[in-house]
């Protein structure tokens, strides 16, 4: 099992991972909310769903 | 309500576009800034958008910036076209002019640059300008925020009232132009009313043999034999080619207008002049190599040498300062050992590697910026033309190239300068040959290390790779059997650059290159750390109970080494190290540090032969994620993006195995 489960964590431990978590949440709809970008030339989002379509 | 802003290239179309929506879009002094088309709101007028399209000499389809904005403009449907015209260059200008009439859409047209016109003495009726055009034309100057406004006012109502320009035949009655024009309009009525097509436009983009555009109209066979035996008659009849015989038409009518509106005193303006002085030495036929390289020399030793030396060394130096204190910091309050590993281990070392290179990449693009904004980069380009052209590219390829020894994601981003898809595929190959600046930290580790001629090592390598990417262009020319493309380009100006917009676009970079730290990077370091720290059994591999030969990456690593033994490298860390060092470059360094305690003890059991080949397959093999990212982009297509990147990792990989082969022999 992973030992970061097998050790009992601490309240502070839970805090950062709370951190890291969020800040990966943000940073994969970042990269999610801008995939489009990768997809077509630059476009806005609203384009993009329109070319799509 | 749309407004389309179109114009010829450096014309100032971006300047107009920030001072109608106050928005802040980097404008250069190069042609072919805006690539791609942006959108705005007019400032004050929430329900009126406005497109700045990339800028082009005709609706030609020659270049991909052509096709896009003729697209726009036809397909999209836009409320009103602006088109805005340098007043300097008049002539030139109202080429694509004549070509927006045949479009029979509701049109504007900005005469910019009406300040410089007048300090030159020469001046324009506006009135009998409008007259001989038939279209609503307002004098302005984008740059000084002159008639700014009047023009909004007209624009809006040509758009909201549908005012379209007055119909003028601009060919000359009964000629072999006229006939051939007319001819075909009959004979493409039906097409063109089915497809919402404007017929005079369709007949003389036919006769100048517009292939995307006839299979669009879906011409019948007894059609298109027709469309050639007109086309054929013109040319018989008026002695000069389908292409000549069309633009001498416009341009003749442009010059009757021309001659009744502009009154001229000089032939050139201040700015004119004053650039000639310059080009006669900067452009010069014996000083202009010399003068480049000397510049571009002094560019690379104050990027790479004094800023990447110094200051990414400094950042990077105080950035691990920083990991070591949260490090200790973490332990002394006894956090748990895995999130101390998932912090400092991963996410800050992940992130702060990349970070560590930001004052070089701003630097960089400092200078960059520098040049373009003068106008030197455009006179790059023309220099450059005549070598590029014996590997089958133009002088417009040589942008993206040189900005591909910063980084190969701007580089292949600037690749939609380039005049033809052709010419963008052939660089776009040849952009992974040029070694990036990521490279530079693996080249000082593993070569400083190893060999005792490490500068002669480097610059081999160097030289190695891009003479290689030489070859590689001189062979797809060979094989493909094609001529460059005309390399045509206007020579801007040359301006000082202003403050604003160099600030402006180090920021648009630095911003840029954070965020992709702490997004794309973040998740990859810590994608890496994962693999790095578990086994397949989700133990913590710490390094002393459970070997790091039990972890993640070493397996899998360990399951493609095979792979790798026909190059010499049978260490599973060797290849771990070329697997993290796709997500950046940068981390194959790093990595081999983690795996090993230090860069030097990983090159203590290997030969000269296996870092030879190493290192040739190191700087040849597939760039990292974010370049596929955006060659993906700029292809337009994942499978052709993953076919070259298989290609460029195949030809890393026999490259390297002749090395290693030749190294055994010797």
């Amino acid at each position: 099992m992973l030992k970061l489960l097998e050790d009992s964590l601490k309240l502070q431990d839970y805090l950062v991972l709370g951190a890291i978590l969020f800040v990966l949440i943000i940073a994969i709809i970042y990269i999610v909310k801008n995939r489009c970008k990768y997809s077509c030339n630059g476009c806005s989002r609203q384009d993009c769903k329109k070319r799509r379509k | 309500m749309k407004i389309a802003l179109v114009g010829n290239q450096n014309c100032g179309k971006t300047t107009l576009f920030n001072a109608l929506t106050g928005s802040n879009q980097h404008v250069g002094n190069f042609p072919g800034v805006t690539v791609d088309g942006k959108v705005g709101q007019i400032k004050n007028k929430e329900k009126i958008s406005l497109v700045d399209l990339p800028g082009i000499y005709s609706l030609t389809p020659y270049s991909s910036e052509e096709i896009v904005t003729r697209d726009f403009i036809i397909k999209e449907k836009p409320d009103v076209v602006l088109n805005i015209i340098d007043a300097t260059n008049i002539e030139r200008n109202l080429y694509l002019t004549m070509q927006l009439l045949e479009l029979d859409v509701p049109l504007i047209i900005a005469l910019n640059m009406m300040d410089e016109v007048n300090a030159s003495g020469n001046s324009i009726d506006v009135n009998k300008l409008s007259e001989g055009l038939g279209v609503k034309i307002c004098p302005i100057s984008a740059s000084k925020n002159q008639g700014i406004d009047e023009l909004m006012e007209e624009t809006i109502k040509v758009g909201k009232n549908k005012i379209m320009p007055i119909h003028i035949d601009v060919c000359e009655k009964d000629s072999p132009v006229h006939r051939a024009i007319h001819a075909i309009m009959h004979l493409v009525e039906d097409h063109c009313e089915k497809y919402g097509l404007p017929k005079r436009y369709v007949a003389t983009q036919l006769i100048q043999k517009d292939e995307i555009l006839s299979k669009e109209i879906n011409l019948s066979e007894n059609e298109v034999d027709l469309l050639g035996h007109i086309i054929c008659e013109m040319e018989n009849d008026n002695g000069y080619d389908n292409e000549i015989s069309i633009i001498g038409m416009r341009y003749n009518y442009i010059d009757r207008v021309v001659k009744k509106s502009v009154t001229i005193k000089s032939t050139q303006t201040k700015e004119q002049i004053r650039s000639s002085k310059i080009d006669r030495i900067l452009t010069n036929k014996y000083l202009a190599f010399p003068i480049f390289i000397l510049i571009i020399g002094l560019i690379f030793s104050i990027t790479f040498g004094l800023v990447n030396t110094y200051i990414s060394d400094l950042l990077g130096n105080g950035l691990n300062h920083l990991i070591n204190i949260v490090h200790k910091e973490m332990d002394n309050a006894d956090f748990n050992i895995v999130l101390i590993s998932l912090i400092c281990d991963g996410l800050m070392t992940g992130v702060f590697s990349v970070l560590s290179f930001l004052p070089t990449v701003v630097v960089l693009f400092f200078f960059l910026s520098l040049l373009e904004d003068t106008g030197y980069m455009s006179r790059v380009a023309f220099i450059m033309d005549k070598p590029l052209r014996k590997i089958g590219l133009s002088g417009r390829s040589f942008v993206p190239l040189l900005i591909g020894f910063g980084c190969s994601v701007p580089a292949v981003m600037a690749t939609r300068t380039t005049a033809s898809e052709k010419d963008k595929k052939l660089t776009l190959m040849l952009i992974p040959f040029i070694p990036c600046s990521a490279k530079l930290p693996i080249f000082t580790a593993v070569v400083g290390g190893f060999f005792k001629l490490d500068v002669l090592v480097i610059l081999g390598l160097y030289f190695l790779s891009v003479a290689l990417g030489i070859l590689v262009g001189f062979i797809s020319k060979l094989i493909k059997k094609s001529k460059p493309t005309p390399f045509m380009m206007e020579l801007p100006n040359y301006r000082l650059p202003t403050v604003k917009n160099t600030l402006l676009l180090m920021w648009e970079k630095a911003k840029d290159f954070i965020k992709k730290a702490f997004t794309v990077i973040f998740v990859c370091s810590l994608i890496i750390w994962f693999l790095n720290s578990f086994d397949f059994k989700f133990n913590y591999v710490d390094g002393d109970t459970i070997s790091v030969d039990s972890s993640m990456l070493s397996k899998i690593s360990s399951f493609i080494t095979p792979l790798f033994r026909p190059i010499g490298i049978n260490d599973w860390r060797y290849c771990a190290s070329l697997i993290t060092g796709l997500t950046a470059k940068e981390s194959l360094v790093s990595t081999l540090t983690v795996l090993y305690g230090s860069v030097d003890l990983a090159i203590v059991n290997v030969n000269t032969g296996q870092i030879l080949a190493f290192l040739v397959f190191v700087i040849l093999y597939m760039p990292c994620i974010a370049t596929f990212a955006v060659l993906r982009k700029e292809l337009k297509s994942t499978s052709l993006a993953i076919l070259y990147m298989a290609g460029q990792t195949l030809f890393a990989y026999f490259m390297a195995m002749l090395f290693y082969g030749v190294s055994l022999l010797c």
